[in-house]
């Protein structure tokens, strides 16, 4: 191995755990309740997809569950903040574990629905959600995209897309965030 | 031997209150999968989910597995999901396109018109009544089958009202859908929402003509709009469609009095629109336009003037035509429920236009919509009320005995509470007819 492939791996494996920490970090502020700073970490112009259909080809022809652009996220941040949001008299308690983080080895592409996010690269992750309120609790898992945008030393998100393996099954509704 | 003799049906509904049995009891329940979805016409698909020869969907009547399927030769089947031998359930997923449906157990094969095709070792059933001919052996169809301007519906009972008689002038909501496309006709789009909540069915059939639950109900959602645009809009900017579809719920109890109120015979109903376009909106008037190129100034300005929110086809459907939205009721036991939603494209309308029903799919109907979580709470929460021995009574007593009577129909202020002593008038009449 030359020095110099040998700095580009490590460069790529500093870059993957750094990755894998913004994931974790988005993770916990979905479950801490932290919308303000969970926002901050989206782009001006993002796009929050989950399809209601497994391999759904874009947001335009087939209904999706979330399809929001930022203002109804802040708008459905609003809400369930709101003292009067009945359904969040008894608060929805949500527990994210996200796994294997990798670099998209398609870049994303086929996944983004044909809305092409400026971004800089795509990373893929699986999540399990656990989400109780009341009585019960559920669970919702699948394939994350993140579509992420440099900003500084950080990164900022273009896109998240969503495919969740109980996408098109009969279900309760959902108040909080995937 | 059910407890509820006529006299017993009669007693539980009265002019303007009803008895909590109604939508707690799960004898009641038996007897409304045999009394109503066994004998209206139910709601069963719309043509276009089914363009092709082949192409099939699955439902329900009631708790009947129904194959709704298009043959060879164009025409609608409504089948039930059962096959002539022993009984399995032949199509297993929910859609798709078949040349003929072969039942997974022994592997009987029909037509999709529901006809036996073939049967495995038929020289066995010689000397025996099988007649591979014999109707009784096929998938067998429902009684009655009738589409209105695309909406298939079906009826399991042999005798009854045709369609037209069962609607009436509710159908004009219909024409008021359908009318909306340039081309006069819709088209389902991909994707369908299934969302469940705790109650009984009919809650939910009341709460589609309720005027005076969104201004409390909908509290966060419509601050959710009002903040946003404070936050975010100079004074007096138009509201984007996404803070309109939140904020109007929040109209004052006046805006919702002056709202037609509509009933027919049969349960039907519908209320008068709460998100009127504005002729401001580029978008619009692009659509406008494409209406007046297909049908004319004078013609358009009529399909256009109407202005209704959810009609009610009693007991299973419910349509918002000005966004093309179509909620089928699926009662899963007393005191659960299963709604499925559709939206649909207006066929020649422009892209931009049907990115509207887009964001009202997505804002109301979504099982992750942010209006629709605080509706099935509020219905979860009377479903669990009612379970209370307090009082035997639920009130519907607002502005009853001062509907006005024309031909056809009744109609009342915005806030009254009509349409729910209708639909009990009608649920009264079909649960003790045959009692």
């Amino acid at each position: 191995m030359t020095l110099a492939k040998g700095k580009a791996k490590t460069a790529a494996k500093t870059e993957l755990s750094a990755l894998e920490q913004f994931l974790y970090r988005e993770a916990i502020l979905l479950d801490e309740k932290r919308w303000q700073e969970w926002l901050a970490l989206y782009t001006e112009d993002c796009f929050y997809w989950v399809p209601s259909v497994v391999g759904q080809k874009d947001p335009i022809n087939t209904v999706s569950l979330y399809a929001e652009d930022r203002m109804r996220l802040e708008m459905r941040v609003i809400r369930v903040q709101h003292p009067h949001a009945f359904s969040q008299d008894f608060p929805t308690r949500m527990s994210h574990v996200v796994g294997n983080v990798m670099l998209d080895p398609d870049g994303g592409r086929g996944a983004d629905g044909g809305t092409h996010p400026k971004a800089d690269l795509v990373v893929r992750s699986t999540v399990h959600i656990l989400e109780f309120r009341k009585d019960e609790q559920r669970l919702f898992g699948g394939t994350v995209r993140h579509w992420l945008r440099r900003a500084g030393d950080d990164w900022q998100i273009a896109m998240k897309r969503i495919d969740l393996i109980n996408c098109d099954a009969p279900m309760e509704v959902v108040q909080l965030f995937l | 031997m059910s407890h509820y003799d006529a006299a017993a049906i009669r007693a539980l509904v009265q002019a303007d209150r009803v008895h909590r049995n109604v939508y707690v009891d799960p004898e009641l329940f038996e007897l409304e999968m045999d009394r109503i979805f066994g004998r209206a016409w139910i709601w069963v698909g719309h043509e276009s989910q089914i363009k092709a020869p082949g192409d099939y969907t699955t439902t329900t009547i009631g708790r009947q597995p129904i194959v709704l399927s298009r043959h060879t030769d164009g025409s609608i089947h409504v089948l039930y999901n059962r096959c002539g031998h022993r009984g399995a359930k032949v199509v297993g997923d929910r859609e798709g396109n078949a040349k003929f449906f072969r039942c997974c157990y022994h592997g009987w094969t029909y037509r999709t018109d529901g006809s036996l095709l073939a049967v495995p070792l038929r020289k066995g059933y010689d000397g025996t009544d099988f007649d591979i001919k014999d109707p009784r052996y096929g998938m067998l169809p429902v009684p009655r089958v009738e589409n209105y301007r695309g909406f298939v519906f079906a009826s399991l009972a042999a005798e009854g009202p045709t369609l037209a008689e069962y609607l009436g002038d509710a159908r004009s909501s219909i024409d008021d859908m359908v009318d909306r496309s340039p081309e006069g006709a819709l088209e389902v789009i991909g994707g369908c929402f299934r969302v469940v909540f705790r109650a009984n069915w009919k809650i939910f059939v009341e709460n589609l003509n309720d005027t005076t639950h969104p201004m409390v109900v909908h509290e966060s959602s419509v601050e959710a709009g009002k903040i946003w645009a404070r936050e975010h809009l100079p004074e007096g900017a138009p509201d984007p469609l996404a803070v309109r579809f939140t904020r109007n719920n929040g109209f004052p109890y006046e805006f919702f009095q002056k709202l037609t109120l509509r009933v027919y015979p049969n349960g039907h109903s519908f209320m008068g629109g709460i998100f009127p376009p504005r002729r401001t909106d580029p978008v619009y008037m692009e659509y406008v336009a494409a209406m007046e190129q297909a049908y004319g100034k004078e013609r358009t300005e009529q399909i256009l003037s109407v202005d209704r929110h959810n009609t009610i086809f009693y007991p299973n459907v419910s349509i918002q035509s000005g966004y093309q939205q179509l909620r089928h009721i699926r009662p899963l036991s007393v005191d659960r429920t299963q709604m499925d939603v559709y939206a649909f494209r207006l066929k020649g309308a422009p892209d931009e236009f049907y990115k509207h029903t887009l964001i009202y799919s997505n804002m109301v109907n979504s099982p992750s919509s942010i209006v629709m979580p605080d509706d099935h709470e509020a219905y979860n929460r009377v479903q669990e009320g009612l379970v209370a021995q307090a009082s035997d009574w639920v009130s519907l007593q607002r502005d009853a005995g001062r509907d006005q009577q024309e031909a056809g129909w009744t109609t009342s202020i915005g806030t009254s509470e009509l349409p729910m002593r209708n639909q009990h008038h009608t649920w009264m009449r079909m649960m003790a007819q045959g009692a």
